[in-house]
């Protein structure tokens, strides 16, 4: 079952690992030889063109004379020399490494040469380039009769999108040396990414719908983990990152007049310390010789345990008094243990950061100040009120009258923590514009990169989701390959197969480098579709959530758990001598079985924390508020499969870990608790608490489940009422305007029969003049 | 006295104390820890007097199920230290020792081991605690006749837990640190159940040298 020993994970959780990683990701190491045919074709027509220079000594006006003439040779109809113009490009993008001493050197023209590249309209030439591939219809139906697919079938899109992923990521990243016109053309480039102007839609979209063709059966040479990889990051890019998420959080909170955020969470998680369940004792020891006021030893970690039982009452100031004398003897045994644990532990001790909290101070120790919502502070009064009055009042929070004081301290202090979310405002602002259409008019709908996404990908919503998800369960390393009816290894086999052992061994490593990185982008790109659409309007959100449910995405991120998961986290699918730009400038070295199975000296594998991690947050994301979806992780037996990730030493990991169990641990049962005081303990510690959540203690273990239907139909009432108020037409409805300007009125032509201006003035006084109004008809209802 | 041997050789009790007994050294270790308790500030002698307009049954009733729940949670903190092995029987000290009895698959007072105990009388309990007829949960619904009885049975069964945790595992909870928990919840278990005589003091015994 793995090393139960998993040592603290030196983990920095962000949009996407390196810049040099992320680059090398581009590449499988079947491609690999591939680097040299790039660099072929270039040098071909660049010695033809321009004798005996190299690239890095041209200056700007002769480089782009040269990108200007490349660009000219990718409009010939003869697909060869296309496709031979396209890898001096590519090979232009990936850094000229020919003519470079070391890995920095590659970056640095690599970074360069793509923004001179996009100065010069490549993107926009190869955008072409890119739908006349998708619509090569040959090329399909090729694809479709070959009985084995490699990535020969996939040269030409494969070239195409490693040059759009190279401007694009080295364009994304900003770099402090940045020239200010390269801060320019950022802008602009994210400016085309985001508001196209001349497709009618955004450029995410095209890749969207390279991934539902692909999962259709009809395009299966599609290399579906670039399309992916670049899908990834022009949502990063366009719609920002995590960092740009939180600052557009607190801008419109701010906007919407709503009181700040109680903390930073990226900081917050940032300064969380993973919780070691084998050395639960030592934090509790620690504790109490804090308690004790021991100056001399250095804790082994700040963060304060475990108190459950603590009564102290966070409102109040703190005990000033000196605690009971205590007697020494006793002490010193505990003490030397303290000495024996410590010198076992790694942790070197890091104090939490507590963030200025402005409003109400909240109970040291713990690292998220308490939340309460509206409706929580209604349910609570209404119980008093029903208990101590007998009668109710609705959603009224101010009415005390009648009830004890305690109950009124109690909501004095649910009040001091209440927390709007910027998702209840536009929920209630919602069921406002659906009420009073008339008197409120147009919604002013601000048009962002996120607003114009989510409208062009409203149609097809549902099927780019169940795409993505057939891909990830491909993907995933509990699955079996031949059961899926999609090859998401096209792209990555070899023509002709392996035939030695250690061909078999690159292959193999090749396949699951391959697999995980189609895990890592699919699960980045649906964590930050969830997040930015969530904030954009909730009701965009939910609609993604649904359809994500719909198509069993909770089932499947539990299968995914359900493997040893310290051994995902530990893979060494990667051979470092083969990874760009490593193996452009380096001399490949001999490879044999052993280097291949020793792997790389790190101590985790990047992309795949960061892509359980994703799981973890798009699981929490779907089943947050959700009783229904709460049960289906109680009716998966969650609670088995997650405790086993707890393992995983870092914290960030385990701290969504712990919220998926406390959700559940109401429905898990005593025993259940009984038996797991350590984990218990540490959600107390690391998780959020609600006031008045029942979470420890609650026993329903029968939840009604005939809610669940109802829970869902509501909500997909709701919004499928939101998406047709803001985004259908306004069909033959009641409240299309009616023409009421006479002059338009009278401008109107109007067939007349041919002797009306001889009978009109009868008529006039036949159906006019002499109708009498019945104004009272006004009133009935037709 | 004569009461203290008529317990003893009742064998229809499910208390019995121990035959034998032993002077207090571990006792007076035990009075060392029992100083420690959280300063909370809470005046817990107060804290569990009856509110005004609060109706007895009820403040019992929230009581109960909130001490079950902490008290299991607090048996399962050192649930791995009580074994078949470490307690064959469950005991309160070397003079008292508990039977479980109940009407179903133990009619007669029955010798079993502390870890069994403690799973039956949680089962019990908490059998107890979901019957509407006997803890009812929605507004209007009357506590049954013989309610206060019903609680003063589950309370005694309760206090029997500290009894075990605080003679057999209480080393368990000094190397934990909770020894300032389990006091207070003591304490506070203690205070309520003197405050509404609810728990016969005969039954106190084993613990009736922890300082107050």
């Amino acid at each position: 079952q793995g090393s139960v020993d998993c040592p603290n994970l030196e983990f920095e959780y962000g949009d996407a690992d390196g810049h040099g990683a992320e680059l090398a990701e581009l590449y499988s190491y079947t491609e690999e030889p591939e680097l040299s045919t790039n660099r072929r074709c270039f040098e071909e027509d660049f010695h033809a063109q321009v004798q005996g220079r190299r690239w890095l000594e041209l200056d700007r006006t002769q480089q782009k004379a040269y990108v200007m003439r490349l660009l000219d040779g990718l409009e010939v109809v003869n697909r060869d020399k296309r496709l031979k113009v396209a890898r001096a490009i590519l090979y232009l993008a990936q850094g000229v490494f020919g003519d470079c001493d070391n890995e920095g050197d590659v970056l640095h023209w690599s970074r360069h040469n793509s923004f001179l590249l996009y100065q010069l309209g490549t993107f926009t030439a190869f955008l072409e380039l890119l739908n006349m591939e998708i619509d090569n219809s040959q090329a399909c139906s090729s694809a479709l009769r070959k009985p084995a697919i490699s990535l020969a079938d996939s040269t030409e899109l494969r070239v195409l999108l490693s040059v759009m992923y190279l401007m694009v990521e080295n364009i994304r990243v900003e770099q402090e040396a940045d020239p200010p016109e390269w801060k320019t053309c950022r802008e602009t480039f994210r400016m085309e990414l985001s508001f196209p102007v001349h497709t009618e839609e955004p450029f995410a979209l095209l890749l969207f719908t390279m991934v539902t063709k692909f999962c259709s059966g009809h395009a299966p040479h599609f290399p579906m983990k670039k399309v992916l990889l670049l899908l990834w990051k022009v949502l990063l890019f366009t719609l920002g990152g995590f960092e740009a998420l939180q600052a557009m959080k607190v801008r419109k909170r701010e906007e919407l007049g709503l009181p700040p955020l109680p903390e930073d969470s990226i900081q917050v998680m940032r300064s969380m310390r993973a919780a070691s369940p084998p050395t639960y004792s030592i934090e509790l020891m620690d504790q109490q010789q804090q308690k004790r006021g021991h100056r001399s030893r250095r804790p082994l970690m700040k963060q304060d345990s475990l108190d459950i039982y603590n009564e102290r009452d966070p409102f109040k100031n703190d005990e000033a008094g000196v605690d009971e004398e205590e007697n020494d003897d006793v002490d010193s045994g505990i003490e030397g243990e303290l000495d024996l644990m410590e010198r076992d532990t790694i942790i070197p001790a890091m104090p939490a950061q507590r963030p200025p909290i402005e409003r109400v101070s909240f109970p040291k120790g713990l690292p998220w100040a308490p939340k309460v919502r509206q409706k929580d502070i209604e349910h609570f009064l209404e119980a008093s009120r029903n208990k101590f009055i007998g009668f109710t009042l609705g959603q009224d929070t101010e009415t005390l009258i009648g009830l004890p004081r305690p109950i009124h301290e109690s909501v004095k202090t649910l009040k001091q923590h209440k927390y709007v979310s910027i998702s209840d405002i536009q929920i209630k602002n919602e069921e406002e514009l659906e009420r009073c259409p008339m008197s409120l008019g147009e919604e002013d709908v601000q048009e962002t990169p996120c607003e114009i996404l989510y409208r062009a990908m409203l149609y097809n919503l549902p099927q780019y989701m169940i795409a993505l998800l057939k891909i990830l369960l491909a993907a995933a390393p509990t699955s079996k390959a031949k059961t899926d009816s999609i090859n998401i290894l096209a792209d990555v086999l070899p023509e002709e197969m392996p035939i030695t052992v250690l061909q078999s061994m690159k292959l193999g490593i090749d396949v699951n480098r391959h697999k995980e990185i189609i895990v890592k982008s699919i699960s980045a790109l649906l964590l930050l579709l969830l997040k930015h659409f969530k904030l954009n309007h909730i009701y965009q959100f939910e609609y993604v959530s649904q359809h994500l449910v719909f198509a069993n995405c909770i089932p499947l991120i539990l299968k995914f758990f359900n493997q040893n998961i310290l051994s995902y986290i530990t893979a060494k699918n990667s051979i470092s001598v083969l990874d760009y730009p490593h193996c452009t400038v380096c001399e490949l070295p001999e490879l044999t079985a052993e280097s291949l199975e020793a792997g790389d000296n790190n101590q985790f594998c990047w992309r795949n924390l960061f892509s359980c991690i994703n799981l973890l947050r798009i699981l929490n994301k779907l089943t947050k508020w959700k009783h229904s979806r709460t049960m289906m992780l109680v009716v998966f037996k969650s609670a088995p499969i997650l405790k086993r990730a707890l393992k995983v030493k870092q914290a960030m990991m385990q701290l969504y870990v712990l919220k998926l169990l406390k959700i559940q641990t109401k429905y898990l049962g005593r025993q259940w608790r009984k038996s797991n005081m350590k984990t218990m303990s540490a959600i107390y510690q690391k998780v959020r608490h609600r006031m008045n959540d029942d979470w420890a203690y609650g026993n329903d273990i029968d939840a009604r489940p005939w809610d669940f239907q109802a829970e869902e139909c509501t909500l997909r009432a709701n919004i499928e009422a939101f998406n047709s108020r803001r985004y259908d037409k306004p069909q033959d409805s009641e409240f299309a305007p009616v023409d009421n300007c006479l002059q338009s009125v009278l401008g109107q032509r109007l067939e007349l029969p041919e002797d009306f201006h001889y009978s009109y003035e009868l008529w006039l006084e036949r159906e006019v003049f002499s109708q009498p109004i019945r104004w009272e008809e006004l009133l009935h209802y037709q | 006295m004569a009461l203290c041997l008529k317990q003893v050789f009742n064998k229809d009790k499910t208390f019995r104390p121990r035959k034998k007994f032993e002077p207090g050294t571990q006792r007076f270790e035990l009075y060392k820890k029992a100083q420690a308790s959280l300063k909370s500030g809470l005046d817990l002698k107060t804290v569990v007097q009856l509110p005004p307009g609060e109706s007895i049954n009820d403040w019992i009733a929230v009581h109960v199920v909130d001490f079950f729940n902490r008290i299991n949670l607090i048996y399962g903190t050192m649930s791995e230290y009580c074994t078949e092995k470490s307690c064959p029987i469950m005991s309160g000290g070397l003079k008292y020792e508990y039977r479980w009895q109940d009407d179903s698959k133990y009619k007669k007072p029955t010798k079993l081991s502390a870890p069994q105990y403690m799973c039956m009388l949680m089962d019990w309990i908490e059998m107890l605690i979901n019957n509407e007829d006997i803890f009812p949960t929605r507004i209007g619904v009357p506590f049954p006749k013989q309610f206060q009885q019903v609680c003063t049975k589950i309370l005694t069964r309760l206090f029997r837990v500290f009894v075990h945790v605080y003679i057999h595992h209480f080393d368990s909870i000094i190397n934990m640190g909770a020894e300032a928990h389990v006091n207070t919840c003591y304490k506070h278990f203690y205070y309520f159940i003197r405050e509404f005589s609810l728990v016969d003091h005969r039954e106190l015994e084993p613990l009736v040298r922890m300082p107050q």
